[in-house]
C-alpha cells in the first residue's frame, strides 16, 4: 500500500502501533501467558565459558515431567529460556528485561547474586515472581523483606554458615578450625557467618585463609590448614579443588567439610583426595536417593534422559515448585500467584521437604553429604536452622 | 621452615611451568620474529589432548603422543599463520596470534564444554617426604622434568647443527639463507618445538589444577612477565626469571599478603626493570626480515 498523505501515514503508523499493543497487553500484571501455558522465564548461562548445560536439563526435565503427568489443571509448562551470557549485573539485568517483555508467569534464576539485585526493582511493576538461586544474605535487596515478588530456593548465607558449623561442632567435634575461602562476595559473608557462629559454639578458629578465585595455586592457603582438627572451605568449584589437592598433596589429610559451592569442584578431585571430607547441601539428590523414594525415582529418571549431565536439583524444584504456587492460585498469575507461592507448607520434591518461610525462604533441612572415596552418602541432616547465633 | 620450604618449592614447580611456556615464546620470537600470544592456549590444548588420550591408553604414552600432537600442531599453526603473514608488520603477525588464541579456546569449548575437568597424573600423585617436609610429587617432578627439557635445547642449540642454523636463522635471516640454511623447515621445526614445549607444560601442570579452555589463558599474562624481563631472545634468561618470579610469587603471597597473588609477578617485574631496563639478558640489537 502507498500511502501518498504524509498525515494519513501517521494516522497508519497510530493505528499499526495500537493494534501491536493491544495484541501483546492481553494480560496486565504479570502472567502473560496464553491460557493454554504456564510461562516461565529461565534466566540462565546457555552459551560461552558459563554455559549451565545441566541447569537447561533440569528445567527442560521439569516441565516434561509436569506436561506428561497432565500439566498443571491442563495448561502446559512452557520454559523459554533467555541467555544470560556473562557474570556483569548488567547482562542480568537485560536479560530479566528481555524474559520481562515476554510477560512471564515466573521468573527463575540467575544463579549471581549480583545480577538477581541488578533486576528485583522491575519485579514489582512487572508483578511477576522470581524464584531466586542465587545465594544471599538476609540484608541483600534479594531478601522479600526489601521486594515481594521474590521467592529463595538457594541458601540463605546464615543458615549456610549455621549448618557448616554445627557439623564442625557436633558431627566432627573439632576444637580447632582452619576456614578457607575465596574472595568472592558469597564466601566472604559465609566465611563471616561460619567463624561467628564457631565462636559461639566455643570452637577456636584457628587461622582464615582466603585467595582471589583466579588463583592457579593455592599452597600457601592449603599449607595454613595443617594442624587444625578440621577445614571449613568456602568457595568456587575450581579453586575449592585446587586447594584440596594441594591439601593433599603436601600431605595434609584433616576433615574438610565444602560448602555447596564445591559441588561441582568434587567432581575434579580423586577419589584418595576426597577421603575424609563432606559438603553440606539443602539440596543433593545424588545423595538423598538412597532414603528418599521422590529423589531416586528423579535420579533414575534424569540419569536416564541425560546421561553425564550435571544434576542440579534447584533449577528442577523451582519448576514444581511455580507448579504447586499455581495450583495454590487457581491458575491466576500475578499477585495471586505470588500469594500461592507463599502459601506452599511442606511440598515433598526432590530436594526433601520444603515450606515458604515468613521471608518467602523456601526452607529445606540441610543434607551432610559425605565424599569418602569419591562416592556421595548421606551422612546426616542438619534441621532447625535458624540462622539466629 | 614448615612452610618456608613447600612454598619454595611450589614456587618452582610454578616457574618450571612458566619457563616451558616461556621458552616456546623465545623460540618462535628467534624463529619469526614475532610474538606468539597463543602460546598459553598451546598448553590449554595439550592438556586436552593429553586427557583425551588417557582415556584410550596408559598415561605415559598419552604423555608422549600429546608432545607429538602438539609438535604438530605447533607446526601447522607456522605454515596456516605465519608464512602467509610472513610479509606482513609485526603487528599483524602478534594479532594473527591473539586470533590462533582465541580459536583453540572456542575450538575446546566446543570439542569438551566449559565445565573444569580433571586429568590423571603421569607422574605420580600424593607426597614424598623430603628432608622431612611432605612435598608434592607432581611438583618434583615437574622441575626435574623442566630442568631436564631446558638441558636439552641447551645442548640442542650450542652443540648440534641444527642449533647453529637455527642460531644462524635467528641472527640474520637473509644471510642464513644465502648461505643455504634450510629457513622453512627450522622455521617448522622450531614451531613445532615450542607447541611441544607447550604441550609438556600442559600435562604437568594439567593434573596439579582443573583444566578449562581458560587455563593457558590464565597464566601466559605470568609468562610475558618472565619474557620480558628474561628477554624475548634469550632461553636462559626466561628460565631464570621464570623461576624468579614463580618463587616470588609464592613466598610473597606465604609472607605478605594473599590478596595479591596475581599481582606479584608484575610488581617484581616493574620492580626489576627499573634496577635493569634492559632485562636479565643482555640485550642483542637483530633484525629480522
Amino acid at each position: 500500500m502507498r500511502v501518498r498523505n504524509p498525515g494519513a501515514r501517521h494516522v497508519v503508523a497510530l493505528v499499526s502501533l495500537c493494534g501491536l499493543a493491544a495484541a501483546g497487553c492481553g494480560h496486565l500484571g504479570g502472567g502473560g501467558g496464553s491460557d493454554d501455558t504456564i510461562d516461565i522465564g529461565a534466566l540462565v548461562y546457555q552459551t560461552g565459558p558459563l554455559a549451565q548445560k545441566g541447569a537447561t536439563n533440569n528445567l527442560t526435565m521439569a516441565a516434561d515431567d509436569i506436561n506428561a503427568a497432565g500439566g498443571v489443571d491442563g495448561r502446559k509448562i512452557k520454559i523459554k529460556f533467555y541467555d544470560i551470557g556473562g557474570l556483569t549485573p548488567q547482562q542480568g539485568r537485560t536479560a530479566a528485561q528481555r524474559a520481562l517483555a515476554d510477560k512471564p508467569d515466573a521468573l527463575i534464576g540467575p544463579s549471581v547474586s549480583a545480577q538477581t539485585n541488578a533486576f528485583l526493582g522491575l519485579l514489582p511493576k512487572a508483578e511477576v515472581p522470581l524464584i531466586n538461586v542465587s545465594a544471599q544474605r538476609e540484608s541483600d535487596p534479594g531478601q522479600p523483606q526489601g521486594n515481594p515478588w521474590t521467592f529463595r530456593i538457594y541458601h540463605r548465607v546464615d543458615r549456610m554458615a549455621e549448618a557448616i558449623s554445627r557439623v564442625m561442632a557436633e558431627q566432627l567435634k573439632a576444637k580447632n578450625v582452619v576456614v578457607t575461602h575465596s574472595t568472592d562476595d558469597t564466601s566472604t559473608h559465609v566465611k563471616d557467618d561460619v567463624v561467628k557462629d564457631l565462636k559461639a559454639k566455643q570452637v577456636k578458629v584457628m587461622k582464615i585463609a582466603s585467595y582471589t578465585p583466579e588463583a592457579t595455586d593455592l599452597t600457601n592457603a592449603a599449607l595454613a590448614t595443617r594442624g587444625a582438627d578440621a577445614v571449613v572451605a568456602l568457595g568456587y568449584p575450581q579453586p575449592l579443588g585446587l586447594m584440596v589437592k594441594q591439601m593433599r598433596a603436601n600431605g595434609i589429610k584433616s576433615p574438610i567439610v565444602f560448602d555447596p559451592g564445591a559441588e561441582a569442584g568434587v567432581k575434579l578431585l580423586s577419589p584418595s583426595d576426597l577421603t575424609n571430607t563432606s559438603m553440606v547441601a539443602a539440596c543433593r539428590p545424588q545423595a538423598t536417593q538412597g532414603q528418599d523414594p521422590v529423589a531416586k525415582k528423579f535420579m533414575d529418571a534424569y540419569t536416564s534422559k541425560y546421561p553425564g549431565s550435571y544434576v542440579n536439583g534447584y533449577y528442577y524444584e523451582a519448576v514444581q515448585l511455580i507448579a504447586q504456587g499455581m495450583r495454590n492460585s487457581k491458575g491466576e498469575g500475578g499477585a495471586k500467584l505470588r500469594e500461592g507461592l507463599a502459601a506452599i507448607k511442606g511440598f515433598k520434591g526432590i530436594c526433601g521437604e520444603s515450606s515458604a518461610d515468613a521471608d518467602q525462604n523456601f526452607i529445606h533441612d540441610y543434607k551432610v553429604v559425605k565424599l569418602d572415596g569419591g562416592k556421595e552418602t548421606l551422612g546426616g541432616i542438619v534441621s532447625g536452622l535458624t540462622g539466629a547465633y | 621452615m614448615d612452610r618456608f620450604i613447600p612454598l619454595l618449592f611450589a614456587g618452582f614447580s610454578t616457574g618450571a611451568v612458566y619457563a616451558l611456556v616461556a621458552s616456546g615464546i623465545v623460540l618462535v620470537h628467534k624463529a619469526s620474529g614475532a610474538v606468539n600470544f597463543a602460546q598459553g592456549d598451546l598448553l590449554t590444548l595439550g592438556a586436552f589432548v593429553y586427557l583425551a588420550f588417557t582415556g584410550a591408553m596408559p598415561p605415559m604414552a598419552a604423555v608422549g603422543l600429546t608432545i607429538v600432537v602438539l609438535f604438530l600442531a605447533g607446526g601447522a599453526i607456522e605454515r596456516i599463520v605465519f608464512v602467509p603473514l610472513r610479509d606482513q608488520p609485526r603487528l599483524t603477525v602478534a594479532v594473527a596470534t591473539f586470533g590462533i588464541a582465541l580459536a583453540i579456546q572456542a575450538g575446546l569449548t566446543v570439542w569438551q564444554g566449559s565445565d573444569p575437568q580433571s586429568v590423571p597424573s603421569a607422574f605420580g600423585h600424593g607426597s614424598v617426604d623430603v628432608f622431612g617436609t611432605p612435598l608434592p610429587v607432581l611438583s618434583l617432578w615437574t622441575i626435574l622434568i623442566t630442568a631436564i627439557v631446558f638441558a636439552g635445547m641447551y645442548a640442542l642449540f650450542q652443540f648440534t647443527q641444527i642449533g647453529r642454523m637455527v642460531r644462524a636463522l635467528a641472527a640474520d635471516r637473509e644471510v642464513a639463507v644465502l648461505y643455504g640454511v634450510p629457513a622453512s623447515g627450522l622455521n617448522f621445526l622450531t614451531f613445532g618445538l615450542s607447541g611441544a614445549l607447550a604441550a609438556l607444560g600442559g600435562v604437568l601442570l594439567g593434573p596439579s589444577i582443573a583444566i578449562s579452555p581458560m587455563m593457558g589463558f590464565s597464566i601466559v599474562l605470568f609468562v610475558f612477565a618472565a619474557v620480558t624481563i628474561g628477554g624475548f631472545d634469550s632461553m636462559g634468561g626466561v628460565a631464570a626469571s621464570a623461576v624468579v618470579l614463580g618463587v616470588a610469587q609464592q613466598l610473597l603471597t606465604g609472607y605478605v599478603s594473599s590478596a595479591y597473588t596475581n599481582a606479584y609477578p608484575f610488581l617484581v617485574m616493574l620492580a626489576l626493570l627499573l634496577v635493569r631496563p634492559t632485562g636479565l639478558a643482555r640485550p642483542i640489537a637483530a633484525e629480522r626480515f
